[in-house]
């Protein structure tokens, strides 16, 4: 008897059809051509709702392969509602293994957080997008910002930086400052907090942005300049935690999170929880360097 | 023409595409891609035949230059690749000696959507990230000596995915296609990304973010 073994598995490895991949995997190659233009795809359905992690999903699930380590964190943690959920679904689809381990992981999925560790170029960062236009807020319609983007025209990005300046003495802008990529595109990083903003800059690694909801991809090449916008007298700058420390570990130069307790005073403690781990472990660590960073008295 | 049998769709697609998504990441990194036991028609190496099969299916059009019957048959067989005229191709497979006018009608997108410039895949005689002894060869060679199909070239790199400068070495490809790329890609975001592939299954990628330089070596 020929045994049909075609519909033994419900699913195709790592969900997508090959065809749909296929188109992901298109467009991803022009995403990285292209660095910081955002690419339409096709935002395929998936088990979840747009706008819950399915463009990050997306590129993970696209390029991903049996031999693959996954990590995925949500603002930092790998222990959030978000990252349990998805790394437990492209485990089921795919049989990989995963890992906490910023360092042993070769495909790494996030919500708005860069790890603390340094990235290198054997690994893949994926990020969750939300909003991929920088320029919806100054504006409304999809055909203008196109317009804007490929005339380089950001004259409104600008005066509206300025005018927040003028307003509020800073340009209040905390998660997803816009950045300009190789000196072309405004790009929305992800709402990741200013203090992630300058490792995007010439890194070792490749980071895949995917915007589910908003159907678009896009990509930051290793080696590529990154420059936060910012005037001649008012620079960037990252977040300032006026010299608090983290209160598990003493440390303070990591992004950190504030804890409220109960009679309104607030402690500190490390974000990223696998960095927050190893500090407390006493592991070996070796975190992002840059001028910023570098700024902060240990 | 034969259908491929020996080629997972799944799993060979997805390997080759992540060594593919390096190359372009990195302009003009190596990569080896493994071999398939493919067995493509004269004209087509293993590389980039690996390179069609991760990226053309029923949604994508392609152009064989010198609309090369044998292989136009191989790749719609075997990917379901719809065969179309140069200007809507977004794949166009070509022999590095391929005239320099193939590259002025490919489509190079619109400051819109740039995404719709295709992609040059070019089969090349050999590639390599180093040449011994060349170095000083290179800072000697004269720009714009005439050409032959035997010469190397080296390809000096920079742009995004490149620290500083990357150069690497092609043999059997026309400097003309080099220059037409170069005038191609002038005005970015619109353009052509290239990919080379040589018959040892090595690829390298150009994407038109990268500003090329390249020096005749022999």
């Amino acid at each position: 008897m020929i045994e049909n073994t075609k519909f033994q598995h419900r699913y195709n490895f790592a969900f997508i059809d090959e065809s749909t991949k296929k188109e992901i995997r298109r467009k991803l190659l022009k995403a990285v051509a292209i660095p910081g233009y955002q690419c339409p795809y096709s935002s395929p359905e998936m088990p979840i709702a747009r706008g819950w992690g399915t463009g990050g999903l997306h590129v993970t699930l696209a390029i991903i392969g049996r031999e693959d380590i996954f990590k995925i964190i949500d603002q930092g943690s790998d222990a959030s509602v978000n990252a349990c959920n998805l790394r437990d679904f492209v485990q089921a689809m795919t049989g990989c293994r995963t890992t906490f381990d910023t360092t042993e992981a070769t495909l790494i999925q996030t919500r708005h957080r860069i790890t603390e560790e340094a990235l290198t170029a054997e690994q893949v960062f994926v990020f969750q997008v939300p909003q991929p236009e920088p320029l919806r807020s100054v504006e409304r319609y999809e055909y203008r910002t196109r317009q804007m983007h490929g005339e380089a025209d950001y004259a409104k990005m600008w005066v509206s930086l300025y005018e927040s300046f003028v307003r509020h003495g800073d340009i209040l802008l905390g998660a997803g400052y816009p950045v300009r990529i190789n000196g072309r595109y405004i790009m929305a990083p992800s709402p990741i907090p200013r203090w992630d903003i300058p490792n995007l800059h010439q890194a070792e690694t490749l980071y895949l942005f995917g915007a589910g909801r908003e159907k678009r991809l896009y990509a930051v090449p290793p080696h590529t300049t990154v420059e936060p916008l910012e005037f001649e007298d008012v620079r960037f700058h990252i977040e300032d935690f006026n010299g608090q420390v983290c209160n598990q570990t003493g440390y303070r130069k990591a992004f950190l999170d504030e804890i409220y307790s109960d009679d309104g005073s607030k402690q500190f403690v490390v974000n990223d929880s696998n960095f927050l781990d190893k500090l407390r472990a006493g592991e070996p660590i070796a975190p992002f360097v840059n001028a910023y960073i570098q700024q902060i008295e240990s | 023409m034969q259908r491929e049998t020996l080629y997972d769709a799944v799993f060979d697609a997805q390997a080759d595409y992540r060594l593919l998504l390096d190359a372009m990441a990195r302009p003009g990194k190596i990569n080896k891609l493994p071999r398939r036991g493919l067995t493509p028609p004269p004209g087509l190496s293993e590389a980039a035949a690996s390179v069609g099969f991760a990226l053309l299916d029923a949604n994508a059009g392609f152009f064989v230059d010198g609309e090369d019957v044998a292989i136009t048959r191989y790749l719609v067989v075997n990917t379901s690749a719809r065969p179309v005229g140069i200007a809507e191709a977004d794949f166009v497979f070509a022999g590095g000696l391929a005239s320099p006018s193939l590259v002025a009608s490919m489509k190079k997108g619109t400051l819109a959507y740039p995404d719709e410039g295709a992609t040059l895949v070019v089969d090349v005689e050999e590639l390599a990230a180093e040449v011994r002894g060349l170095g000083r060869e290179v800072e000697a060679a004269e720009r714009h000596v005439t050409p032959d199909s035997d010469s190397t070239l080296a390809l000096t790199l920079s742009g995004p995915g490149v620290a500083g400068e990357r150069v690497f070495f092609v043999r059997g490809l026309n400097t003309t296609l080099v220059q037409a790329l170069q005038e191609c890609n002038a005005e970015f975001p619109l353009g052509v990304d290239l990919v080379l592939a040589d018959g040892a299954g090595r690829i390298a990628c150009i994407p038109r973010s990268s500003k090329v330089k390249w020096a005749i070596i022999n």
